[in-house]
């Protein structure tokens, strides 16, 4: 009697346990959406975060087996944070991060190649966006590993009113560089000054000393990428004329030396600089400092010189990770994000460009007035070079740039330098 | 007499000029905290600089707790910052007890390799952190910071309290063995009561390292209920615009704890700090 009570306890008891398991594992795995890590430094940002979690509910609604969750980094550590990640074997789903970091993100195999997932698609999905934007993503052998979400290319940003008083006409913004120097001297008066510079050596300034030299038909690397290409005379001549608008005609602030970002903010939207090398990003900064400063900023592509190029400086893009088991789910995500439909909204609510040319067509873009000044230079915006040793050539120029603006070398002895440097870096 | 005095009173006023310059130097970075927390958005990045606000206002303040949940990154560094000062304190005070005490073979060797491990810089070993951490289920939790940090606090810590316990006359632990005490009342009940400053001195070390460490909370973390402010405060620095003022607000807030710690437990940090050093 007893074993046969024991007996049904342990049967009625592995029952209740079975039932209990079939209960608790087969609706949760039915119902449980596939979850998507996405890490980005926008979802500490405003208006660019807000911009990106609206995408991510629109996206949810029309896929409700998938849920976005945002993981946020900061955006000057975003890069320890997602290398720690991976080499843990945590890494999230989907990372963003822009050209100067992602040659050494595809290197070290972080990213997941796109070719075979584009090849899917019916629609050629590289013909979304601009050489410009790809080529900054791409391998050696141009497999695409992040997709592009937006842009945002430089060129001049100035001040309307200081234009007005200095007796030039806003709507005629430099077209040359001799123009722009005449430009800078009329606006250049007292604690005026007719151009604010990027002289501190960093990698804000080496980026916008980068048009100057794009423009005058140098390049830093040779087209394989082994060779420093800069000791050239289009290149030392470039140097030289950006160096002399401070050495020599003092239409930069004595200041220029120690500029950058932050520092020609402060300048341009206090008067104190009439002009400077910037992106959209700078109505709204500026606006931010000094609000008086609202419709009084005028944009134009940077006077050319040989070459008509603009530098790329600020395309966001998006990759899939090796550790993402659901990549599928992410590059339908990558997909929608990167769409000509999500371009609005990363324009109307995120400020940015959308890196998606299409979507820079739409009626609903095309004649907002800064997309039309924007978008002559959005199709020429380059990345100047792409290289795992970014941080280290990008060192390099920053020396240089702040040997020639200083008078501490010729401008042709810093460059030599500067050349042997990167030399010495590609060949390790 | 009156010459050797004047010479005196020429060397103090020396001594006190360059006192009043380090001071000037070390506490100047504070007062330009403290006037651009005062300021509103604007005026924080004006030039020229503005010494003192034109219109000093809280508004950063009040902006910092609304915007972010400072309260909660503030709880959850006085969390990780007190239990790695009590798990350190402790474990030091029973390791420097040890080595202070005891003789055994390879304690020189032991200790010199306990202290050796300072020497590695820290950020090696985050992946390897970071990979355990995952490993064991604690990442995003307030646990792997406070061991984490406790493993960086304990070495030096161990060191500190051995060199304490060395100021501390044997016969006092032989007094108390010979009124009946074992070893480890005779630690409890005789030797931590006098090794109070040494212990003061690690509690500071370990509070303040694990009060303003960045990497590792910022690493092991990832959600708003387990940033520590200073993550959380890193989190103020934008793509392309930073709030000066409120940085500098959340700045002086972080900044109290450890202030106020170091007020009242100043006087031993010295005599802890330097016991044992001079025999």
């Amino acid at each position: 009697m007893r074993s046969w009570r024991c007996a049904a306890g342990w049967v009625l008891g592995a029952s209740a346990l079975a039932l209990l398991t079939i209960c608790w594992a087969v609706p949760v795995n039915a119902q449980q959406p596939v979850e998507l890590r996405f890490m980005s430094w926008f979802f500490g940002e405003d208006p660019a975060g807000p911009a990106l979690k609206s995408l991510f509910a629109e996206f949810e609604k029309s896929h409700p087996n998938i849920k976005v969750v945002p993981e946020t980094v900061t955006n000057a550590e975003r890069v320890p944070k997602f290398t720690t990640a991976m080499e843990g074997g945590r890494g999230p789903d989907i990372y963003m991060d822009t050209p100067p970091n992602a040659p050494n993100l595809i290197q070290r195999g972080y990213c997941v190649n796109m070719e075979p997932l584009i090849k899917q698609e019916k629609e050629n999905i590289k013909s979304w966006f601009t050489r410009g934007d790809l080529e900054s993503f791409e391998d050696a052998k141009g497999n695409l590993f992040f997709l592009p979400y937006d842009t945002g290319p430089m060129g001049l940003i100035y001040n309307i009113k200081a234009f007005r008083d200095a007796g030039l006409n806003p709507n005629q913004p430099p077209k040359t560089w001799e123009q722009l120097l005449d430009y800078a001297k009329k606006l250049t008066k007292g604690d005026k000054y007719g151009i604010g510079l990027f002289g501190k050596g960093d990698n804000s300034s080496v980026w916008r000393l980068w048009y100057w030299w794009m423009s005058n038909g140098a390049s830093v690397l040779s087209p394989d990428g082994k060779h420093s290409v800069i000791n050239r005379p289009a290149f030392i001549e470039a140097v030289d004329f950006w160096a002399d608008l401070y050495r020599k005609y003092h239409v930069s602030p004595p200041s220029t030396p120690a500029n950058s970002y932050g520092e020609n903010n402060q300048l341009f939207a206090q008067g104190v600089v009439a002009m400077v090398e910037s992106g959209v990003w700078q109505f709204g900064v500026t606006e931010q400092i000094n609000p008086a400063m609202k419709g009084n900023i005028g944009v134009a592509p940077m006077p050319m010189r040989k070459a008509k190029v603009a530098v790329g400086g600020g395309t966001d893009a998006n990759c899939i990770t090796r550790d993402s088991k659901h990549a599928k789910e992410a590059w339908e995500l990558l997909n929608f994000l990167s769409s000509e439909q999500s371009g609005i909204t990363i324009w109307n609510i995120g400020r940015k460009f959308p890196a998606n040319v299409r979507s820079m067509q739409t009626p609903k873009l095309r004649n907002d007035p800064l997309v039309k000044a924007f978008a002559p230079m959005i199709e020429v915006a380059r990345t100047p070079f792409t290289s795992v040793h970014y941080v280290e050539i990008t060192n390099a120029l920053g020396v240089m740039q702040q040997e020639v603006l200083t008078g501490t070398k010729p401008t042709a002895a810093a460059v030599k330098e500067a050349s042997d440097k990167i030399d010495a870096i590609l060949s390790e | 007499m009156v010459r050797g005095r004047a010479r005196k009173v020429l060397w103090l006023a020396a001594v006190y000029s360059m006192l009043a310059v380090v001071n000037l130097f070390v506490l100047f970075p504070f007062y330009s905290m403290l006037v651009t927390s005062f300021k509103n958005q604007a005026s924080a990045i004006t030039l020229p600089i503005q010494w003192w606000p034109k219109a000093p206002t809280f508004q950063a303040y009040v902006t910092m707790w609304a915007a972010r949940p400072y309260g909660r990154y503030f709880l959850n560094s006085l969390i990780v910052a007190s239990l790695t000062t009590l798990v350190s304190v402790g474990l030091a005070s029973l390791a420097g007890y040890g080595f202070s005490r005891y003789r055994f073979r390879g304690a020189t060797t032991l200790l010199m390799a306990m202290v050796g491990t300072q020497m590695i810089p820290g950020i090696l070993l985050l992946i390897t952190y970071f990979k355990v951490v995952s490993m064991v289920g604690l990442y995003n939790s307030l646990t792997a910071l406070v061991i984490a940090y406790t493993s960086f606090v304990l070495p030096f810590s161990a060191w500190i309290m051995k060199g304490y316990f060395d100021t501390i006359p044997m016969e006092l632990d032989e007094a108390a063995m010979i009124d009946g005490c074992s070893p480890l009342a005779t630690f409890v009940r005789v030797a931590l009561p006098v090794a109070v400053p040494g212990m003061t001195a690690t509690s500071i070390y370990a509070f303040l390292l694990a009060w303003n460490e960045f990497m590792f909370a910022y690493v092991l973390t990832d959600s708003n209920s387990k940033y520590t402010i200073s993550v959380g405060i890193a989190h103020l620095f934008g793509e392309f615009s930073v709030a000066w003022n409120e940085l500098m607000a959340a700045g002086m807030v972080a900044a109290v704890p450890p202030i106020v710690l170091y007020m009242f437990t100043s006087r031993y940090l010295v005599s802890g700090l330097t016991a044992g050093a001079l025999k």
